[in-house]
């Protein structure tokens, strides 16, 4: 009977220590961030910022100004936009998914993404822009045909309500005859962030599909080609949205007259509208000169600096 | 504080490359060419980090009135911003919460902040419901004050914009400019995110 006090006791005297000290800590929390406040406004911030030497920002100025005027030559000059061809998706000011609010809709571009690549969709580009893609992504030469290939959305590969955004598999035939399966997985994300271990559950989902493949590769797809934090980085490769609709539209040549190139060309212009904030259609004095750079020759821009 | 920091100026004066360099971790082929792209790659860190704390204390010097007055009202609770997340974004985001809400039976609801952008600064509030929730936070605000849907800044729906804090980052010379003017436009323009406004944000629809 006293054991039993003695428990009860001691668990109430443990909960109240508990119940103080996590109130204490938020009314701490509080009065530190006040403190924060009242310290930044009334005596200023010290010695605290870093201390930057007007020639650092003098040669920066000059750095840039020259990066600039480089970039700018790259792209074409100044007036740029109307060297380009009139349909080229940049001179268009209609976006696909702008007019529906779903510009950065990420389900409305990873579908899209697939029924592009995918060979039995009516867009009539058969396997056109899937070869193009898994020539980027395998980093492989001309030299490969595909024989078979299926491209879905949002796929889970176990019960869990975890879907990636786009699986692709097959075979292809490489010089020599040689037979090999296949295997891509596409995780985007435009603005939202990876939830817990988002990529690292994928990797565990299609843990066999990976092993089975001849050749796999997993596909982080973002705005500006970061690394995923959910995953073994090693595992997965980064790709920019603007990387990919360039290397599609380098394509467009050979989609002449094919039912599904006036879609390709409304996309492409809306992911540089409604992704990258680029204001297709017009010349403007902010116009964003390297990510044009990136579009239009992305073997010169658009790398990471730890590449 | 009588000036906005150098860096920070410099970081909108070049907001494109600092960006690309700096925020992303990018390359731009012009200096990657260059012999000395490693002390360059230093430099941009370096001023990016100072701008970033100079953010952050210009940022803490346009809000701390207004957060005092919020608090006091007890209308609602509000987030204590943390410092490394303002300074890396450039802004400062405050979940905002029914005084009486447990943070962790329900999920967020209501956010606002106060960003750095390429014209100044942009007070912004969102509501979970997307684009259609834009219109009911419209509807709280008094006729004259000039807000944009989310669809003009290209940003999340449910996402409201008010009228920019003008900084002219461009006419500065030497990246010097006055803070003063720009903190007691902020105050003003803070003053939109009342208590009444908070109060009817989080409880009038």
């Amino acid at each position: 009977m006293s054991a039993q006090f003695g428990r009860a006791d001691r668990f109430i005297c443990d909960l109240q220590k508990v119940c103080a000290a996590s109130q204490a800590f938020t009314g701490s929390e509080k009065f530190l961030s006040n403190l924060d406040r009242v310290h930044q406004v009334e005596l200023g911030m010290g010695g605290m910022i870093p201390q930057i030497a007007p020639s650092t920002l003098g040669e920066l100025d000059k750095v840039f100004k020259q990066a600039k005027i480089e970039a700018i030559s790259q792209i074409g000059g100044s007036d740029y936009l109307e060297k380009l061809p009139a349909n080229h998706p940049l001179r268009c000011s209609v976006s696909l998914f702008g007019s529906l609010d779903f510009g950065l809709r990420e389900t409305a571009h990873t579908r899209t993404l697939a029924w592009l690549m995918d060979p039995f969709a009516n867009h009539g580009f058969g396997v056109s822009l899937l070869w193009v893609f898994l020539k980027l992504v395998f980093s492989l030469d001309d030299d490969f045909q595909i024989e078979k290939a299926e491209v879905r959305s949002e796929v889970s590969g176990d019960e869990s309500r975890d879907r990636v955004d786009i699986h692709l598999s097959g075979m292809w035939t490489r010089s020599g005859g040689k037979v090999e399966s296949w295997l891509v997985l596409v995780e985007a994300k435009i603005e939202a962030d990876e939830s817990l271990d988002q990529c690292g559950k994928y990797e565990s989902q299609f843990r066999q599909g990976i092993k089975s493949a001849d050749m796999a590769r997993l596909i982080f797809l973002t705005t500006d080609g970061r690394r995923p934090t959910s995953a073994s980085r090693h595992k997965w490769d980064s790709l920019s949205f603007i990387r990919l609709v360039s290397v599609f539209w380098k394509e467009s040549h050979a989609l002449m007259g094919m039912q599904g190139l006036e879609f390709l060309r409304l996309y492409v212009t809306g992911v540089l509208t409604d992704v990258y904030n680029i204001q297709c259609g017009k010349l403007s004095s902010k116009d964003h000169v390297y990510l044009i750079g990136d579009f239009l020759s992305p073997g010169s821009f658009g790398g990471k600096r730890d590449e | 504080m009588s000036e906005i920091g150098k860096s920070l100026v410099f970081f909108f004066q070049y907001y494109e490359e600092m960006t690309r360099l700096y925020s992303e971790g990018g390359t731009i082929p012009g200096i990657d060419a260059k012999p000395d792209r490693k002390s360059i790659l230093e430099k941009v860190d370096e001023v990016g980090r100072a701008a970033g704390v100079e953010a952050y204390s210009l940022l803490i010097a346009c809000t701390s009135d207004w957060l005092t007055k919020l608090e006091a009202k007890n209308v609602a609770r509000i987030s204590s911003p943390r410092r490394k997340a303002i300074e890396a974004n450039f802004g400062m985001t405050l979940d905002v919460r029914s005084p009486n809400e447990k943070q962790s039976l329900s999920p967020l609801k209501r956010q606002m902040g106060l960003h750095f952008g390429d014209d100044g600064l942009l007070p912004w509030v969102w509501s979970r419901g997307g684009v259609q929730v834009e219109r009911k936070i419209f509807g709280l605000l008094p006729a004259n004050v000039e807000r944009f849907a989310s669809k003009a800044y290209g940003w999340n729906g449910g996402a409201v914009v008010f009228s920019p804090i003008k900084i002219p980052w461009e006419t500065a010379t030497h990246f010097t400019l006055d803070a003063s003017a720009v903190i007691d436009e902020a105050k003003q323009a803070l003053e939109i995110l009342s208590p009444q406004f908070l109060d009817a944000f989080l409880n009038g629809w």
